[in-house]
């Protein structure tokens, strides 16, 4: 298979996938706090489930009683009772 | 924190409904509008926002086609908007400030620490009766005045420092000469011996020694001064200069030592301690509160609790509260192993406080007697200790400038 350019550069100097590929950052605190960054938007949103539309991934928080504690370009946090974190 | 900045820049809650929603939500995110506590409505959203993105929001909600209601405002700004017309409100609120600073202006609490020989009350007497009462002026205080006089009054004071902080003024004292005081004063200065007995170590850092090690020395006699003489070559004094005098002087100093307990004694068993507010206090006016009596075996401890800020911030009032412990009384009386036992236990004390404070005890003759209904300990203690004390300058006496002259020309 061949290997992107791009990809085989990050890999060889070592350099952060969030910072080259704009990947998702997210921190999970036990099961009541997701943080993430790196994000381009929000997909929809209700009680149940957030979709964040990432560089080229969908991050799908599963969950019950979501909320948007905060909400800015680069960094959100979601609590209530976390089930599921999935990738589209 | 955060919470805090929300508070004191006011926030907006809003409810927002409509076909785009998100697209309306990832636009605030874009035009750094931050939304906090955005929670799925019944058919949209509701969300915080700070009160300046008010205009931007509306923008956006145009753009996107999406209904925007206002449901509340929080925050101070909307506070004092609401409450404009309450005048005296606003009245009373800026006289309490102004009340505050005004009394921030006087010192309304002395406080004395350190002190061993004398009690912090009877230093506490001295300062309020000759210098500053509670209630002066904070920029009439002079602490460098105060720790003159308060070194020269007292002989056993080696070391004091004045502070003033808050409305409280703090009159720190040592007895003892240590590393870390000695560095302090600012002027020149001389060391002086506080006790009577022969040098047996000296160490001079700067001034001139009037002492040698061996030579018996009298209470208050200077020890190292703080005055320079500079010789010509024919030993004329041509220049003197005042400089602080520093040095560590040990010696060998002598006390006679005496302690009675009486034969017979009470042991107190307390009962149950009960605290109870005594009264209330501004200024010189107190009020006290009903209270009943106690009966006749009872222990009353009373505390001041004066009113503060912080802990320098006092004001000129507060409360007294007291606390009672009943006893129950019981006579004994000791026997002759007893009083001996408790009578060298109360030296071992005394010598184990003397060697925390750096003082060395070399030999001690101590006598048990009984005298009458009394136990008597009494006797002599040897002791190595460091001395000295901070005075201001004195003259040499002629004697003294005699000794420090030099006798031979120097190779």
């Amino acid at each position: 298979m061949k290997r992107k350019p791009k990809e085989a550069i990050a890999k060889g100097l070592s350099l952060p996938r969030d910072v080259v590929f704009g990947d998702f950052i997210i921190t999970l605190t036990g099961n009541q706090e997701v943080f993430v960054e790196n994000y381009k938007g929000i997909l929809s949103y209700d009680d149940g489930q957030i979709c964040v539309q990432g560089n080229h991934v969908v991050l799908k928080i599963c969950g019950r009683r979501l909320a948007i504690a905060y909400y800015s370009r680069d960094a959100m946090k979601v609590t209530g009772k976390i089930e599921r974190l999935e990738y589209v | 924190m955060v919470r805090i900045f929300h508070f004191i820049f006011g926030r907006l809650f809003f409810r927002i409904s409509g076909q785009h929603v998100e697209r309306f939500l990832n636009l605030c995110a874009k035009n750094q509008v931050v939304l906090w506590d955005l929670k799925p409505d019944q058919d949209g959203y509701s969300f915080y926002i700070r009160k300046n993105a008010y205009e931007e929001l509306k923008n956006l909600a145009s753009k996107t086609n999406v209904q925007i209601k206002l449901d509340g405002t929080y925050g101070l700004p909307f506070f004092l908007r609401e409450h404009r017309k309450r005048k005296a409100f606003f009245f009373s609120a800026a006289m309490a400030l102004m009340v505050i600073f005004l009394l921030s202006q006087f010192v309304w609490e002395i406080t004395v620490s350190g002190s061993e020989v004398y009690s912090e009350n009877d230093i506490l007497k001295y300062v309020r009766t000759n210098f500053y009462r509670p209630g002066t002026w904070k920029h009439k205080v002079d602490c460098d005045l105060l720790e003159e006089h308060l070194r020269e009054d007292y002989d056993e004071i080696a070391w004091v420092s004045c502070s003033l902080t808050g409305t409280r003024l703090h009159v720190e004292i040592k007895e003892t000469l240590d590393r870390e005081t000695k560095q302090n004063p600012s002027s020149p200065c001389d060391i002086v011996a506080n006790k009577s007995g022969t040098v047996t170590a000296l160490s001079v850092k700067s001034g001139t020694p009037l002492v040698s090690v061996g030579d018996k020395v009298k209470k208050g006699s200077t020890l190292i001064s703080g005055l320079i003489y500079y010789y010509s070559d024919d030993f004329q004094v041509t220049e003197t200069d005042q400089i602080q005098a520093d040095g560590e002087i040990t010696m060998k100093t002598e006390e006679t030592y005496k302690e009675t307990i009486p034969a017979g004694y009470y042991e107190k068993e307390f009962g149950k301690e009960k605290k109870r507010l005594k009264s209330i206090y501004i200024g010189p006016w107190e009020w006290n509160l009903p209270f009943q009596e106690e009966g006749d075996h009872v222990d009353i401890i009373e505390k001041k609790h004066p009113l503060r800020i912080g802990t320098s911030l006092y004001f000129p009032a507060g409360i007294y509260m007291r606390t009672y412990r009943s006893y129950h009384a019981a006579k004994k009386t000791y026997t002759e192993a007893q009083a001996e036992k408790k009578l060298s236990d109360r030296l071992e004390k005394y010598i184990k406080k003397k060697e925390e404070e750096g003082i060395k005890v070399l030999r001690k003759e101590i006598k048990y007697q009984k005298k009458g209904d009394s136990y008597t300990a009494s006797g002599r203690i040897w002791q190595e200790e460091k001395v000295g004390k901070i005075r201001n300058i004195k003259a040499l006496t002629k004697e003294q400038e005699e000794k420090i002259t030099p006798t031979t020309a120097a190779p």
